[in-house]
């Protein structure tokens, strides 16, 4: 019984222990945080490189691409462990805003097939509008869009409520109702004098969002308002078209329709858009971390896509310009891409980016250059992948490749990159997972000095209480019994520093983006780049395996710390226990 | 030891000692390098039941080394100690440390009480050690009734919860008695019990220990510098040069 006593005992009123509790506390902590983020980061990009690409990647070197690509997914489908494949294009271009001549945007605009998308990549998951749903569209009906910017809205305006609260509490109620109604109105009545030049811009920005959403939501209304009529004029040119009526009267009707289109802007679904959430001008982040669109579903841009699919003329490059209604955004988490991309119908690409197919002009059934993808992504069947499991079906893919290509000469005119995720990840995979590495390694030499701290905390315990081991003792206490003390208090150290550190590391990792924003503002200085580390947030998921092994590891710590002191008193002699000043 | 008793009862014979604690040429010689200081040089004495001894004699005459030997706390160099005719040498390490929580209690000069326990836990130690955690919740309550008792006794009925550090010395070192007492032991050795108290308070524990002695029989070995106090109780020693003199 008194082993447990002592150990207990000692516990609360040793300061000694606490101190030994708290660097064991302050190392797991430390070793948590390090482990999570690190293996949260390596989570994260392989997550990214899935979610975007797909398991594998079908890619010619070259800007060229790749033709019979709708042959060649057939083929390649039938591999059983392929779950599914989609084409994919990739172009530059420059994005520029209707109504606003100023603005122009470097992008990487990708040509997408949707809903097929879904099946092979993550693409649905990032969605603002079709958030989460299996179909992805770029023809949302418009009343889902109006319906998610209501909510949006609703955001928006707790976000204001929050950050103006002193001065909209300063308000009659009529004039608080009139600042939610109005951006003009929202900046104009919270305008404050004394308010400093960042909660001003803030101030500026969020009305300038609002503003945008109203006409954005009112585009929209108006769009669901006659589509009736356009669909009325669009039923009637197409019977137009099959009783062969004359090129005046179908164009009498084309104009009518393009009178409509004009009117409320809301192009047809080849003409749609869905933006990375993330492009510099179009959002902006409050300090909380929160994203706020600029423009949103239901605005207009124009894309002018620079069309590398095809030989360059002596002349030099002229770009195909496209008008798009913005009709979602996605979210990838990966910085690079967000702040990059937008996505645009697979075929509407094809054609702006020259990939589109020729014919002969003197023989239309003949194809003189095939319509082109840049790349397939694969997705493959089954969960938890493995590298290896990976290289075994890209391995089956190539085969299949070699064979399409002698069939199919004319399917890519350079060599073909078939490859996984993390091969096309390498340059940034493997030196991560080098730094964990040396990570783990730092880590093992802490264990060390945490076992070196306690022996000397033990050490200088048990030398303290040589007297009272040798009292221990002359009342019948075992020196295993006496040793049993010491364990006992060593491994209650280590599992209450390690319990309060794994709690502190997990509080701490949970937080650590509020806890980076609070270290931004208060000091100048932000340790995660979202340039830098290529996601917009550091990664904030506790790494459970990681978190049992270091705890238990730390409760080891504790009870090795203190085996040797144990040991020490285990083998006092009680009368030189007794005698020892 | 009462088991180990049992056990050996069969191999006593008649020219085993009789007392109940028993030094038979008793030697000890302490080796620092390659000097050896003999401390004891051959003592002989029983204890019987329900005696009070005294072994008096000056500093550095031996006297704590003997009753350490006696209780089991160290060994001789040579020579033999008899617990109830039973000869300790034999004992198992184990064995020694049962005799020492269950047969003898000790009292030392300086009390030596855990700080960081109360007095009503200093006094619980000894039955502490004796039983098991798994054991303990059954023989709390009983435990701790008897400590409780043996407190109030003591005089010490209402300082059971206080630490030592808020004690005076003569209470301390009533603690220090009540916890040699708790499980109950044979001999009781005290190791100059009132060498760290002022005379009156000294005496005090004298009183106490007489008491004991009269009201419940306890067979106690005291030992002191202090020939005063030693002539106040029944049977004297006296420890020179590491030999017993009448």
């Amino acid at each position: 019984m008194y082993k447990l006593f002592l150990c207990l005992r000692y516990l609360r009123s040793k300061a000694f222990a606490y101190f030994g509790m708290l660097c064991v506390a302050l190392s797991v902590c430390l070793m948590l945080i390090s482990v999570s983020v690190f293996t949260g980061f390596l989570n994260k990009i392989e997550k990214a490189a899935k979610g975007l690409f797909g398991d594998i990647v079908i890619e010619p070197y070259g800007e060229r691409g790749l033709a019979h690509y709708d042959e060649f997914i057939a083929e390649i489908t039938k591999i059983p462990d392929v779950e599914a494949a989609d084409p994919f294009i990739l172009g530059l271009g420059v994005l520029s805003v209707e109504g606003d001549s100023h603005y122009r945007q470097t992008v990487q605009i990708a040509g997408i097939r949707l809903p097929s998308r879904a099946r092979v990549t993550d693409f649905e998951e990032g969605l603002f509008v079709q958030e989460g749903t299996a179909n992805p569209t770029f023809d949302v009906p418009l009343n889902e869009a109006v319906a998610r910017l209501e909510v949006y809205q609703k955001f928006l305006r707790a976000i204001v409520e929050r950050e103006f609260a002193a001065e909209l509490a300063t308000l009659t109620p009529e004039r608080r109702q009139a600042c939610f109604q109005s951006g003009i109105l929202m900046e104009h009545y919270l305008t404050r004098d004394e308010q400093s030049a960042g909660k001003r811009q803030l101030l500026r920005r969020l009305s300038s969002a609002y503003r945008n959403l109203d006409e954005a939501k009112t585009r929209l209304e108006q769009a669901q308002l006659r589509a009736g009529e356009l669909a009325a004029l669009r039923d009637e040119l197409a019977q137009a078209k099959q009783r062969g009526a004359t090129a005046d009267e179908q164009l009498d009707l084309k104009e009518k329709i393009e009178d409509i289109t004009d009117a409320v802007r809301i192009h047809p679904a080849g003409n749609r858009v869905i933006l990375g959430l993330g492009i510099p001008g179009l959002t902006f982040r409050t300090d909380k971390g929160e994203t706020i669109r600029y423009l949103m579903p239901g605005h207009n841009i124009f894309l002018y896509v620079v069309p590398l699919g095809r030989r360059f003329t002596s002349e030099g490059i002229q770009p195909n310009i496209g008008k798009f209604t913005i009709i979602d955004d996605n979210l990838s988490g990966v910085h690079s891409i967000d702040s990059k991309m937008v996505y645009i119908p697979f075929d509407t690409l094809q054609t702006l980016n020259n990939m589109y197919e020729e014919v002969s002009p003197d023989d239309p059934s003949k194809v003189v250059e095939p319509k082109r993808c840049s790349q397939i992504h694969v997705k493959v069947r089954g969960e938890n992948l493995t590298e290896p499991d990976l290289r075994r079906t890209a391995a089956k893919i190539q085969e299949l490749w070699g064979d399409f290509l002698k069939r199919h000469p004319d399917a890519a005119v350079s060599d073909v990159g078939i490859e996984t995720w993390r091969q096309r990840q390498q340059q940034v995979v493997e030196p991560l997972e080098k730094q964990r590495t040396l990570v783990i390694i730092v880590i093992a030499v802490i264990w060390v000095v945490v076992v070196v701290l306690i022996f000397v905390i033990f050490y200088t315990i048990v030398t303290q209480k040589t007297r009272e081991i040798g009292v221990l003792k002359a009342v019948g206490a075992s020196g295993w019994g006496v040793a049993g003390v010491f364990l006992g208090y060593g491994a209650v150290v280590g599992l209450i520093g390690s319990v309060v550190g794994t709690l502190g590391g997990w509080v701490f990792v949970k937080n650590i983006n509020a806890i980076q924003d609070w270290v931004a503002d208060v000091f100048g200085y932000r340790v995660w780049s979202r340039d830098q580390f290529m996601f917009d947030l550091i990664p904030n998921e506790v790494d459970w395996n990681a978190a049992i092994f270091i705890l238990a590891s730390s409760i080891l710590a504790g009870l090795l710390g203190a085996l040797l002191p144990a040991i020490r008193a285990a083998r006092m002699q009680p009368v030189e226990a007794l005698r020892y000043e | 030891m009462s088991k180990h008793r049992e056990k050996t009862t069969t191999e006593t014979t008649p020219t085993l000692p009789e007392g109940l604690v028993s030094a038979r040429d008793l030697h000890k010689t302490y080796r620092m390098g390659k000097v050896s200081l003999e401390v004891l040089r051959g003592v002989s004495f029983d204890v019987q039941p329900g005696e009070f001894i005294t072994i008096y004699g000056h500093s550095g005459s031996g006297k704590s080394t003997l009753l350490h030997l006696l209780g089991l706390l160290d060994e001789p160099t040579s020579g033999q100690v008899f617990l109830e005719q039973t000869d300790t040498s034999s004992f198992s390490r184990n064995h020694r440390n049962a005799v020492r929580n269950r047969d003898v209690g000790f009292v030392f000069q300086f009390y030596y009480l855990l700080p960081e326990l109360t007095v009503l836990e200093n006094t619980l130690l000894p039955a502490m050690v004796e039983h098991s955690t798994l054991a303990w919740p059954g023989q709390n309550k009983a435990l701790r009734q008897r400590a409780e008792e043996l407190l109030a006794e003591l005089g010490l009925g209402d300082r059971m919860k206080h630490r030592p550090k808020e004690l005076s010395g003569g209470e301390r070192q009533r603690t220090a008695i009540a916890r040699a007492l708790v499980n109950q032991p044979k001999l009781l050795l005290a190791d100059e019990p009132t060498g760290n108290l002022d005379s009156k308070t000294g005496k005090k524990i004298i009183d106490v220990l007489l008491r004991l002695h009269r009201n419940h029989k306890q067979t106690i070995l005291m030992v002191t510098h202090d020939e005063e106090l030693a002539q106040q109780v029944g049977r004297s020693l006296y420890l020179t040069d590491g030999k017993l003199v009448k």
